[in-house]
């Protein structure tokens, strides 16, 4: 509870991308994380409802289309209700040496369905920025991203089915190909989220920005311990100094000392040793939101 | 003004699309041999309501962000 109070109060940050500006509120953050895989669950339980099962049919009669198009196997769809399983991949001619062949089984998860549901909940919660100009658009943009997204991965399992029973049909074991061929094809998810952050960058941003409103009562509370070390002891650690700065841990010691040699700061074994005239200055630049950055530096270098 | 014209005919097409795939659903339907072959409709149909009213949405945006732009052109001469 404390933490959100000082989360409201923390001034929030604006992350600039293409020329457009997001900033997120706490709520739609906190709405995202709860309902994108909430959403995508029940859109899932839904469409493995029996009253969905018609487009088991519509697969499972596509993909028979092109089996028997592109591979000539006399392939053909039955419908034999039984239990989960509405539809089946019959092969009356056997295999390709005519050996008989038995009959694959479909079911919900064979449709591809339960990875347009997660990007369907991905899409439907991404947070709208709180800027005017950026969220005007957002409702087209994210219909685009969701309409296109779902004609690629129902297209791309239509494939994954066509490929892996030509390769039944050609005599490898079902349980060889099928899981691994299906693992594969997930490949196009990377794919979906490269295109989805072409036309709703906010579902990677609204992360980032996540970490930042994270991270920020963690550097407060370094910029605090700085503070009072420097007031009581004219001293405080490289390392703490280091992570300030943002300076990498390899190779810190001479990037640290230029610095401190900048802004007429000593280095004493592992400490920094600030001089008495400069601590109020000192603790000036360190509260600053971009601590001791150069613009500053250079004004207070010229007064 | 070509620039809303263009504008008009893409929003043509996107409502023409639409309206075909109404057409593809009402033509599957009877094909289809499932119990829950009419449910295909019942789901689809609101769905594309719902993205006929998006399209909609955006030839406004279109509309309002190019009388926008003529304002402050003019607002400039």
């Amino acid at each position: 509870m404390e933490t959100i109070k000082k989360l409201k109060e923390f001034k929030k940050p604006i992350i600039e991308y293409n020329n457009r500006k997001y900033i997120f509120s706490i709520r739609s953050l906190i709405i995202f994380a709860i309902g994108a895989p909430l959403s995508a669950y029940l859109i899932y339980l839904f469409y493995d409802l029996e009253i969905n099962y018609y487009l088991h049919e519509i697969v499972v009669k596509q993909t028979v289309y092109f089996l028997n198009l592109f591979f000539n196997m006399n392939v053909e769809a039955q419908f034999a209700p039984s239990g989960k399983y509405d539809w089946r991949f019959n092969f009356p001619l056997g295999n390709i040496d005519g050996d008989p062949l038995s009959s694959i089984y479909f079911e919900t998860f064979c449709t591809g369905i339960q990875a347009i549901c997660v990007f369907a909940g991905i899409i439907i919660f991404t947070p709208h920025s709180q800027d005017k100009d950026t969220k005007k658009d957002v409702i087209w943009r994210k219909t685009k991203s969701l309409i296109i997204s779902s004609v690629i991965f129902y297209v791309v399992n239509i494939i994954r089915m066509l490929i892996q029973i030509d390769l039944y049909y050609i005599g490898y074991r079902w349980n060889d190909i099928h899981f691994s061929i299906s693992a594969a094809s997930s490949f196009i998810a990377a794919i979906i989220v490269l295109l989805m952050h072409k036309w709703i960058p906010e579902f990677i941003l609204s992360i980032i920005y996540t970490g930042t409103l994270v991270s920020e009562p963690i550097k407060q509370k370094r910029k605090e311990k700085v503070k009072n070390s420097v007031e009581n002891s004219n001293q405080v650690k490289l390392n703490t100094m280091r992570k300030i700065l943002r300076m990498e841990r390899k190779n810190y010691y001479d990037e640290i000392s230029q610095w401190a040699e900048k802004f007429g700061y000593a280095i004493e074994g592992d400490n920094l040793v600030v001089p008495d005239t400069e601590i109020s200055e000192f603790i000036e630049l360190l509260m600053l939101d971009k601590p001791f950055s150069i613009e500053n530096s250079n004004t207070k270098i010229e007064k | 003004m070509k620039q809303i014209v263009l504008k008009k005919m893409y929003i043509w097409l996107l409502l023409t699309v639409n309206l075909f795939f109404a057409f593809i659903i009402g033509l599957t339907i009877p094909l289809l041999e499932s119990s829950s072959r009419y449910n295909l409709g019942l789901i689809m149909i609101p769905l594309l309501i719902i993205l006929n009213y998006i399209i909609i949405d955006r030839f406004h945006y279109y509309i309002t962000s190019t009388n926008r732009k003529e304002e402050s052109a003019d607002g400039n001469n």
